[in-house]
């Protein structure tokens, strides 16, 4: 495979002006996490760090899943740039996949960045001995191939991909988990908590405010990687196929 | 045709400036040449029409809850079978503060209104940055100041009404209808209250549309940016009033919970209809309501929403510039 | 190297290109059609980027679309002015030929001598952001010619040119084609097409109007009778020689000249020689202002 079309998505990613927001949300969560007493005094330290966790790192992983993945493809097509991309002499599949990959691997970065940063202004110099965190790693980083996958489709299908990706990051995985019987299996963020097992407060607590329904306990680390594992297979298939089969002109609106 | 007598008759004619003499439109109407473009542009398209009835779906089931209630209270009333004056429904009907009604309908309406929006705000200025579209406006008998308010205006209006429109035809309804449930009684400038709810998310949506838009040259940046703010900071909240309703918070928890893109207007609407909010639907928790953070300081809030819409207003005031963006 | 075979794309209701057959070979052929006419959706098709509705194409005998075999082959420098524009000129081909497959060092040699073919070795480093149109179009061309493609495509290539830039762009243009590669030209600046080259296709309306050579094109519009301007002392003498001509169909008198519609030129070039020789007719200067490829634009377009 081309590694080049990865290496060189990638360094465009890290670009310093492109990541510094990035890590500035990465400190803003780390900062949450240092004042959390003041604000819900009594929690524990595992309690602070979940909170913030939830609230934010999980957030910010999924948003930058959401404004990555739509620049692999969607990004190119707005500023006519893709025609020089898909006349290289290179297979489309790989060109999407080493993208894709790309997009994954920033996103990744700045989930475990963020989740590094909490870490450590909640536990100190045992931030990173912690398992939490070190779950939390693995969630994040199975949350920015699944959704990675998911909003590439999305993007590959709607011209408006960021509004959707940003509704359903936001909304749906928000709202679902909460929902009576089974409906939280439809949610990523569901099966990303089943493999970050955090803790869950007392009924009524932030944790269901902010997604975790009582179904949430019966998924296991192992069930939740298998169902994302074929998750991102499946869609990722699907989406090198449609890349692959259907047209991308440059559009000539300006929206 | 012969030159008049006197007159050269070189090929070259006289490229001396001549003043334009014909007829001028007045300066304050310049403005309203780019609201209406921008509103042109807004009523085609189909994501501001759904997303906008879409913001008003609360208002719809709460009329029809009411409604259903008082078919059921009227139907027990004229029934036979049961004693005169029993009125299962009056309870229920007594104990709704229609004020929290409408600031409950407000905040669910909050996520539909952001996202017209991002419909409509994200492109205003990043648009015509990337199409160099300011070099044009700017080099017109246009400045800046009638850009941006054409701009601001083009955003507001749609916004306006998408909120209104549910809202007041709620109101009429509730007006005409429950006036025995002390719908006027309760508070009889809620009308007036009302009109000046409809344009809060107007405004604010509007400045800081065009404020974070004038620092991009590409929608979609300045749409994912705009919506970063908006759900983090609304996540942020969420956890607040969550901590809040636990008991034992400091006061500031109260205070942040406004902290945010909904936050500050639904601050701003409960201190516009002096209510504090709480339940929909008190009489079902037993009577009690649901413990919500209190409505902030008037006067102090009214400041810093209007700060901070000045204040994307003054970035877009800086960023709006008659330069050719490259790329 | 190219054919299209009852060719034709649509856009929802709106036809693209209409049933167009043709076979484009080595050498330098320009496109020609007013806007609109349908030549970026041609050359959208020959680059694989779309599909046609009905009909074949095929570039060296495969079908373009999304195939890497044929893009090794062929080069595409588009209309458009958009690029990565924090890129220099040089860092962009680079990024391009890196991901055409090239190892680092190919990559940076073959970037070195297009930059050189181009003109812009010394100017590579500046930011895209910072080019001027010319250099722009300089840079397309470089990235289109980094595989030594046998077939390039440019669209509109002359566009925001200056003059010297413009007979450059051509000579070079004209140097790839007499190396045996196929260069396809997409313009409307008719008058430099000309210069370029006399092998044209001429679209209207999504319709190939014309293939082929120029003069042999205008020769078989019989509806318009070439317009001949014969300058001479005495222009009555000269009419009366030369309206018993069958060829002569009208001669329309100037203050030193005749103005002249003739069918058949070249029967009438050689009764004229007669004329000239035996009987003293006197003729100071000769033009032929339609036999240039805007007239046969317009005239086919008229059609």
């Amino acid at each position: 495979m081309n590694a080049y079309v990865y290496t060189s998505t990638l360094r465009q990613h890290l670009r310093f002006s492109r990541i510094m927001p990035w890590l500035v949300l990465g400190i803003v969560a780390a900062v949450m996490g240092s004042i959390w007493n003041r604000l819900a005094p009594g929690s524990t330290d595992i309690e602070r760090y979940s909170s913030v966790s939830t609230i934010l790192v999980y957030r910010i992983m999924a948003l930058a899943s959401a404004i990555f993945t739509t620049t692999i493809i969607s990004q190119e097509v707005e500023q006519k740039t893709i025609v020089y991309l898909l006349t290289r002499p290179i297979p489309r599949w790989q060109l999407l996949l080493g993208r894709y990959l790309a997009s994954v691997t920033a996103v990744a970065i700045v989930g475990v960045f963020a989740a590094a940063a909490l870490s450590f202004a909640v536990f100190g110099g045992g931030g990173l001995s912690n398992a939490l965190f070190w779950r939390d790693c693995t969630a994040l980083l199975a949350g920015a191939f699944a959704y990675g996958a998911l909003f590439l489709l999305i993007s590959l299908l709607i011209n408006r991909a960021m509004i959707i990706c940003l509704l359903f990051a936001f909304g749906w995985e928000s709202s679902v988990p909460q929902m009576p019987g089974n409906m939280f299996r439809l949610s990523i963020y569901s099966y990303l908590q089943g493999i970050a097992q955090h803790p869950r407060k007392q009924e009524g607590g932030i944790s269901q405010a902010l997604g975790f329904g009582d179904g949430l306990a019966s998924l296991t680390p192992v069930g939740s990687f298998i169902t994302l594992g074929i998750l991102v297979v499946v869609l990722a298939a699907f989406c090198m196929w449609w890349f692959t089969t259907f047209e991308y002109v440059p559009r000539e609106d300006a929206e | 045709m012969s030159a008049p007598a006197g007159k050269s008759t070189s090929p070259i004619l006289d490229l001396s400036y001549r003043s334009y003499d014909g007829p001028l439109d007045p300066p304050t109407f310049r403005w309203w040449a780019i609201a209406k473009l921008s509103m042109r542009q807004t009523w085609k398209k189909k994501g501001f029409w759904m997303w906008g009835l879409a913001s008003g779906y609360w208002y719809l089931i709460l009329m029809a809850v009411f409604y259903f209630a008082d078919q059921f209270s009227s139907g027990v009333r004229n029934s036979t079978r049961v004693p005169s004056g029993v009125d299962p429904m009056r309870a229920f009907f007594e104990g709704i503060k229609w004020d929290v009604m409408f600031v409950n309908a407000f905040s669910i309406s909050q996520l539909f209104l952001f996202i017209v929006a991002l419909l409509l705000g994200s492109g205003a200025i990043a648009n015509d940055n990337r199409a160099n579209a300011l070099l044009v406006y700017l080099s017109k008998p246009c400045d800046k100041k009638d850009y941006l308010i054409g701009k601001w205006v083009g955003i507001f209006l749609p916004i306006v009404l998408v909120t209104a429109a549910p809202t007041l035809v709620f109101y009429l309804y509730c007006l005409l209808s429950y006036q025995q449930y002390g719908f006027l009684s309760q508070d009889g400038w809620l009308g007036l209250r009302l009109l000046a709810l409809c344009l809060v998310p107007g405004v604010f949506h509007a400045s800081a549309s065009l404020g974070i838009s004038s620092m991009f040259s590409q929608a979609r940046l300045a749409g994912a940016t705009y919506a970063a703010v908006y759900f983090i900071l609304l996540f942020f909240t969420k956890s607040m009033e969550t901590i809040y309703r636990a008991g034992g918070a400091p006061n500031i928890v109260a205070n942040l919970y406004y902290a945010s893109v909904d936050g500050i207007q639904i601050g701003l609407a409960k201190v516009l209809l002096t209510t504090d909010g709480g339940s929909l639907f008190p009489a079902q928790v037993g009577g009690s309501m649901q413990s919500v953070p209190p409505a902030p300081n008037g006067w102090l809030f009214a400041a810093i929403y209007f700060a901070t819409c000045l204040g994307f207003l003054a970035l877009a005031w800086k960023r709006v510039r008659a330069v050719e963006v490259v790329g | 190297m190219i054919e299209l075979t009852n060719a034709s794309r649509w856009y929802g209701q709106v036809i693209g290109l209409n049933d167009v057959t043709c076979r484009i070979g080595p050498g330098l052929t320009a496109l020609l059609g007013m806007n609109g006419a349908g030549k970026s959706t041609l050359l959208r098709l020959i680059t694989g980027q779309i599909r046609p509705t009905t009909g074949e194409i095929k570039v060296l005998g495969m079908e373009p679309f999304a195939n890497p075999d044929v893009y090794r082959k062929m080069g595409y420098c588009p209309e458009i002015d958009n690029f990565y524009e924090h890129y220099s000129g040089r860092a962009f081909v680079n990024h391009l030929a890196r991901l055409s497959g090239f190892d680092p060092s190919r990559a940076k040699k073959r970037t070195e001598e297009v930059l050189e073919m181009v003109g812009m070795s010394d100017r590579a480093d500046k930011k895209i952001a910072g080019y001027s149109k010319g250099m722009r179009q300089r840079i397309k061309l470089a990235q289109a010619m980094l595989d030594d493609p046998d077939i390039i495509l440019l669209d509109e290539p002359l566009n925001g040119l200056d003059p010297v830039g413009r007979r450059h762009y051509i000579d070079l243009l004209d140097h790839l084609a007499r190396n045996g590669k196929c260069v396809l030209v997409s313009s409307h600046i008719l008058y430099e097409v000309e210069q370029m080259t006399r092998s044209i296709l001429l679209l209207h309306r999504g319709r190939l109007l014309a293939e082929g050579d120029l003069r042999v094109i205008r020769g078989l519009i019989d509806k318009h009778p070439h317009q001949i301007r014969m300058e001479t002392d005495d222009p009555r003498r000269a009419a009366a020689l030369l309206s018993p001509l069958p060829n002569v169909v009208s001669i329309r008198f100037e203050r030193d000249a005749l103005q002249m519609e003739v069918r058949e030129p070249d029967a009438f070039y050689d009764l004229l020689n007669k004329l000239i020789l035996e009987d003293g007719l006197n003729v100071r200067g000769f033009s032929s202002p339609d036999n240039n490829l805007e007239s046969v634009f317009h005239y086919l377009v008229e059609a």
